[in-house]
């Protein structure tokens, strides 16, 4: 109980440093503190019970000194440690300057993170995830050990946070906003990264990892990462890493239900809408469902989904759309 | 207790037999049968919230989602939240004992508004009502703090329980005016300010804060329901709102809200301690003072629940500060009731059992409400189960049991008869070990990175959150216990005494069960109500001298 790490995971962030330590120290003085207060109440307890044969003569009822002692030792406590915690806060939240910039955005159920300056895009849905653990290849957020990493946040839909319990590092993502903070991750490895503000049906799937190589490991995947940003376009990947299968199944075999309506053999499919109204699948509701999702629900399913307009390419919505239209078809679709 | 008044009681019906028939009942204006109304209620509705606290805990047994699917459970949540925040801990202390004991301890027949208090209680229930009209249409899952966009934007009758929430704030606000009027105007001859029992300083407080503060709920709920109804852009941001500025009105509210529920506990921990010490309380003035100090602090700290929202850095500080000025107050009342059995002559009844809970329960949750307010560990656990723990430490360990406390010491007034108390002592033991059992290890697992309200999570959590399920359960029996027992106990029970603890304030000196209009005679007070020392004459109902 007295040891860091029964209460957290090793801090590897170079900008959380005195986060542990002021735990430890509130930690030992809330110890002292229960130790004397219900020390002193169960002494009293039994000292004074309704049997014991004790003096009681002329007990106090109120004691100037006494009052004026239990007030301002727990000020002078916690005012060192509201500035402890500041000066570590204010620490934390100004990112330092010549810190590698990654844009985090958070939409349902997933994260994106963007490197303006490598010019490479790297998702976090369950799927991609899965699959790069498979392949031994880094997850989720990746980052090079002993570099500033500046985050910018923001989301696509609902308030979402990025948590990453071994940086000692939270912000709340929020849409129509950015929102900044930082680390400089001191070990390579694996950590958690967690969604910590509540985001409806799949907040608990949000997770994801942060992958913390050296420098001459990030550097090589940055090159393999712009590399195969420059191929050719596949639906099928598009799918996993767009966080489309989070919610969507394109199994022929899929139970009914679940998040989203399932997508094999949707095209031509004749939907009921929540409206009432019918609508005929076809290239352009699958392009509108993509871009504004909210437009034409199918009944039976919540306005959930985040809208993707302005974050594929042509080129992108056009292979996606090739590959829903081939799903449950026998022939392989034409690109 | 002068001997003339007894011989005048004896053939006055209590307020229980005055009259028959349930709408004698329903539409009394009498308070203590409103109380009483409000008793069954808030009882039911916690049993409600229980319930679903029961499967939100069965169901993180695993790590695995099993018995709910993840839309199921953040219906349970919602719900389990809603109804613990909304229709129990706000109106429970205040609505039950407060109604109960105010006008009692002021000598009063009752409250300076009877109807009024009566249309609270209505309007109450209508509220709670449509609370259970979103129930039953299919519930919603915004979580209790509605935080927007996602409320704006979510399927399900988010507009029926916000409707209900917002009816239930006017109750909230009817009865906190109603209390401050009665304890300015009807205080009994010879009762000063500082002859006022403590319950009824932090009742008047709580009052302050429940007229101040509810009326910006009932603001933003009514904004949101426009937003969601109309479409109206206020927090929704892509009909360019600020999903942020709801989170600054709901804390605008939710926070004072806390210290509605937390400082009627202090009133009655502040009354059970001196009584069940029968000593005079210890730093009268720094309790009174601490709560009014409480009411004010604690309207400025809200921005401690955003310190990881996006708010700026200056504002953070800023509420860090107020925030840890806030615990000075509360230690301070701590110190005074631990002084106060000091030469006491200490009774191990079950509401003294309550205020050692109490005491243990409500340091742990002000202790890691230090820790919350530090912020740069607030970064790290704000949204963790660490946060849950510590709430349910002050909400549940503070509020809840010391109400539940409370109900215990003024049982016998308000049924003329005495619970079990031998099996009341056991249970009440009971209940605070399978409390810790429950919400000790969600600061361990939520320190080491939990996020609250996941449907699913790591397997290194989970034996950690087994524990506390485990706890949950034991917690859940000990209760159904406590309610079998008060249950038992007012029906069956001993009859009790007028004043069975040997108190010193004016309910304890009319009949138990008090009559309809409470006291023969217009009481007069001539001492402080924590009077056993007899350095002063004591609060004693004396004949008034126009009524000799």
């Amino acid at each position: 109980m007295f040891d860091p790490r029964f209460w957290m995971p090793e801090s590897v962030n170079a900008l959380a440093e005195g986060t542990d330590t002021l735990f430890m120290f509130i930690l030992w003085v809330s110890v002292i503190s229960m130790v004397v207060v219900c020390g002193a109440m169960i002494y009293l307890a039994v000292r004074y019970r309704a049997s014991a044969d004790v003096a009681r003569d002329n007990p106090p009822r109120d004691h100037l000194g006494l009052e004026v002692t239990w007030t301002l030792i727990p000020t002078v406590i916690l005012m060192v440690i509201f500035y402890w915690g500041t000066r570590d806060y204010v620490r934390m939240s100004i990112p330092e300057t010549d810190a590698m910039e990654v844009r985090v955005m958070g939409q349902k159920w997933f994260w994106t993170f963007d490197y303006p300056e490598q010019g490479i895009r790297l998702q976090a849905t369950e799927e991609l995830d899965a699959k790069n653990v498979k392949e031994g290849r880094p997850v989720g957020l990746v980052v090079p050990v002993d570099t500033p990493v500046r985050l910018v946040g923001s989301s696509n839909d609902v308030l979402h946070s990025v948590f990453i319990p071994s940086f000692r590092m939270k912000k709340d993502v929020v849409p129509n906003r950015y929102t900044t903070t930082g680390f400089r991750a001191t070990e390579e490895g694996v950590y958690d990264l967690f969604c910590t503000e509540y985001c409806g049906t799949k907040h608990s799937g949000m997770i994801t990892k942060v992958t913390v190589l050296s420098q001459a490991e990030f550097a090589s995947f940055v090159e393999e990462a712009q590399e195969a940003a420059e191929g050719p376009v596949d639906g099928a990947t598009l799918f996993a890493s767009s966080g489309c299968a989070g919610c969507h199944s394109v199994a022929g075999d899929a139970p009914a239900g679940g998040i989203g309506p399932a997508l094999y053999d949707v095209f031509g499919r004749e939907e009921r809408l929540t409206t009432g109204d019918t609508v005929l699948v076809d290239e352009n509701y699958l392009r509108e469902s993509i871009e504004n999702p909210v437009a034409k629900v199918v009944e039976g399913y919540g306005p959930v989904m985040p809208s993707y307009a302005g974050r594929l390419s042509e080129e992108e919505l056009t292979a996606l759309i090739v590959y829903l239209k081939g799903l449950g078809s026998d022939k392989e679709a034409p690109i | 207790m002068s001997t003339e008044t007894e011989a005048v009681d004896a053939p006055e019906p209590s307020y229980l037999a005055a009259t028959r028939g349930w709408k004698s009942w329903l539409f009394s204006v009498d308070h203590k049968r409103i109380a009483i109304m409000y008793l069954v209620a808030t009882t039911l509705f916690m049993i409600a919230g229980g319930v679903m606290a029961g499967l939100v805990r069965i169901e993180l047994f695993t790590a695995a989602g099993d018995l709910l699917d993840a839309d199921q459970y953040n219906r349970a949540f919602t719900l389990h939240g809603s109804i613990m925040v909304f229709l129990v801990i706000i109106p429970a202390a205040p609505a039950v004992l407060g109604n109960f004991v105010l006008p009692l301890m002021l000598g009063a027949r009752d409250v300076a508004f009877p109807k009024l208090n009566l249309a609270s209680f209505h309007i109450y229930m209508a509220g709670a009502a449509l609370l259970l009209v979103a129930m039953v249409l299919g519930s919603f899952d915004t979580g209790w703090t509605f935080y927007t966009p996602y409320s704006s934007t979510t399927v399900g009758p988010v507009a029926w329980a916000l409707t209900g929430v917002f009816i239930l704030g006017f109750s909230s606000i009817l009865t906190g005016l109603n209390f401050i009027v009665t304890i300015h105007k009807m205080r009994p001859p010879g009762m000063t300010w500082l002859r006022l029992p403590l319950m009824l300083w932090s009742i008047y407080a709580t009052s302050a804060v429940q007229i101040l503060a509810t009326p910006v709920l009932a603001i933003t709920v009514l904004l949101l329901v426009i937003e969601r109804a109309v479409g109206i852009g206020i927090f929704d941001p892509t009909l360019g709102g600020d999903p942020v500025l709801f989170q600054h009105f709901f804390w605008f509210y939710s926070h004072p809200a806390v210290y509605i529920m937390i400082l009627p506990a202090f009133g009655i921990v502040s009354e059970m301690v001196a009584v069940h010490s029968q000593r005079s309380i210890f730093g009268y003035k720094g309790i009174a003072g601490s709560s009014l100090a409480i009411a004010i602090v604690g309207s400025l700290v809200w921005g401690h629940h955003m310190f990881t929202s996006g708010q700026s850095i200056y504002s953070s500080v800023l509420f860090s500060f107020l925030t840890f000025f806030i615990a000075v107050p509360t230690a301070i009342k701590v110190f005074s009731w631990v002084a106060t059995m000091y030469k006491g002559r200490i009774q191990f009844t079950p509401p003294m059992m309550y205020v050692f809970s109490f005491l243990a329960l409500f340091m742990i949750g002000g202790l890691t409400g230090v820790v919350l307010g530090a912020l740069s560990i607030d970064v790290h656990l704000h949204d963790t189960y660490y946060v849950v723990a510590h709430f349910h430490y002050v909400m549940m360990g503070g509020a809840i049991l010391t109400y539940i406390g409370g109900l215990h010491h003024w049982w016998p007034k308000m049924f003329g008869r005495m619970y079990p108390m031998r099996l009341a002592n056991i249970t009440s033991a009971l209940v605070f070990i399978s409390f810790n059992l429950t919400f000790l290890p969600m600061f361990v697992v939520g320190s080491r990175g939990m996020p609250r309200r996941y449907y699913e999570y790591l397997a290194s959590f989970e034996s950690l959150n087994q524990i506390a399920t485990v706890g949950a359960i034991c917690l859940g029996v000990s209760l159904f216990v406590t309610l079998g027992y008060l249950i038992y106990g007012a029906i069956w029970g001993e009859p009790a005494s007028e004043n069975p603890w040997n108190a010193k304030s004016l309910e304890w000196q009319t009949a138990s069960p008090p009559i309809e209009h409470n006291f023969h005679y217009q009481p007069v007070v001539t001492g402080t109500p924590y009077d056993y020392d007899g350095a002063e004459p004591g609060q004693k109902v004396k004949v008034a001298e126009a009524s000799k």
